[in-house]
């Protein structure tokens, strides 16, 4: 078993204003690369983004060695033995195969697992390459069969769950909220709302945008609302329409504001029913 | 819970002198308050009739650039519309009160106007949405 001085980093995640805002640039960073793009990313601290069809399929930051050993472990109860973990590791790096199929094959964890430890291990390195400041050095394109496509992250992802952790019972109340609420074809957006501008801390149906397009839309919603608040301060749900159809939602509860973005105005109008069914029983509640 | 003022019912009849007849009026719905406004500023140009509930235009005019123009979302991204000849923007807006839904609307035929209707939620919200639509192809018709 791996002893605690092997761990040499720090867990937690940050998760201050300060950080959600850099990493956001960091992300940015990526959302910047051109759709094809793959290779790596790296900062001058010496921390890496390896990125697949601009998506996120690994990040690392200094100090983190030990860090995705004691994730896997974490992933069984009681937690695996972590110097099997770090056989099967070498193994992988000695046949030249991917973690992924490296680390499946050898059924140490579940696919499922496997995914979950990925994610956090990436989240926490962008955390940190956010928290040091370092600018980008530069991109390098990698050649090759590239990565495993279940193992790969959006930025919008990694960016949600850091903002989850502002309010993870909050967060987690968003999620259930949106599952509950969208209909197919949407895909939604949830925002905490505390004093600062909305924090992205929840997503729904993989919504294809970027992080600028997250701030922007946020943006209009929050914006939406302070302005209707002139005329009517009881207004919960804004629609948005453009003339091909494609319609954007948002709405508000007391903590949070939600976005979802729809392919037509049937797909919104069911969504606005089931809301205005949602405010009903809502607003019931004692 | 205490009664919210959007709760309240309409109350307030449109000024007579504020109808200019520049266009053609459907069969009056005092329950559906719409005019035209200058999008650009939320300035009215006209009004095509109904009940102000409780002078709710003036806000809701003025809100009109905000609430349609949105110039630092790019839609063409969120929508997945990349690619197109011509840039993707908001054309209505409708929002949805315990009380009201109100509708702003840009004319396909002038995109530089924009008809804002207000109606109490005493029927369903689609069918409000569905009159409002009326309205603006019998404006944009008429134009």
């Amino acid at each position: 078993m791996a002893s605690l001085d092997r761990l040499s980093h720090a867990p937690s995640i940050p998760a201050s204003l300060g950080t959600l805002d850099a990493a956001a640039i960091v992300l940015n960073h990526v959302d910047e690369l051109a759709p094809d793009a793959t290779g790596a990313l790296s900062f001058e601290d010496g921390g890496t983004i390896l990125v697949q069809l601009a998506h996120v399929c690994w990040a690392v930051a200094p100090g983190m060695e030990r860090r995705l050993t004691q994730l896997l472990r974490l992933q069984h109860n009681p937690p695996l033995d972590g110097d099997r973990i770090e056989d099967a590791i070498e193994e992988c790096r000695r046949r030249g195969v991917s973690l992924g199929e490296g680390l499946l094959g050898t059924g140490v964890v579940s696919e499922e697992g496997l995914r979950s430890a990925l994610f956090r291990h990436t989240t926490e390195a962008i955390a940190h390459i956010a928290e040091a400041g370092s600018l980008c050095d530069g991109f390098v394109r990698h050649a090759g069969a590239g990565y495993d496509p279940r193992f790969v992250f959006s930025t919008a992802e990694i960016l949600a769950a850091l903002g989850a952790l502002r309010n993870r019972a909050l967060a987690a109340a968003t999620t259930r909220h949106l599952r509950e609420v969208l209909v197919a074809d949407a895909r939604g957006l949830a925002f905490l709302c505390d004093e600062a501008a909305p924090t992205l801390c929840a997503l729904q149906g993989r919504p294809a945008v970027r992080i600028s397009e997250i701030l922007d839309v946020s943006a209009w919603a929050a914006g939406v609302f302070d302005v209707t608040a002139a005329f009517d301060a009881g207004v919960q749900i804004a629609i948005g329409s453009a003339r091909e159809n494609d319609t954007v939602v948002s709405w508000r509860t007391l903590e949070a504001l939600y976005v979802a973005v729809c392919a037509n105005r049937a797909t919104s109008a069911l969504l606005m029913s089931r809301l205005d069914r949602w405010f009903e029983r809502a607003e019931q509640k004692p | 819970m205490a009664e919210h003022a959007s709760d309240r019912p309409p109350t307030r009849a449109v000024p007579e002198r504020a109808i200019s007849g520049t266009f053609e009026r459907t069969a009056p719905d005092a329950a559906l308050f719409s005019v035209l406004v200058d999008a650009r500023n939320g300035t009215v140009i006209d009004c095509l009739g109904g009940l102000d509930p409780e002078g709710r235009l003036e806000g809701l005019a003025a809100a009109v650039p905000e609430l349609l123009a949105a110039h630092r979302v790019s839609w063409e991204q969120v929508f997945g519309r990349l690619g197109g000849s011509k840039p993707v923007g908001l054309h209505d807006v409708i929002l949805v009160s315990r009380g009201f839904v109100h509708v702003v609307q840009s004319l396909a035929s002038d995109p530089q106007l924009a008809l804002i209707s207000i109606a109490p939620r005493t029927r369903n919200v689609g069918l409000i949405v569905a009159q409002t639509r009326d309205l603006l192809a019998q404006v944009d018709a008429s134009r």
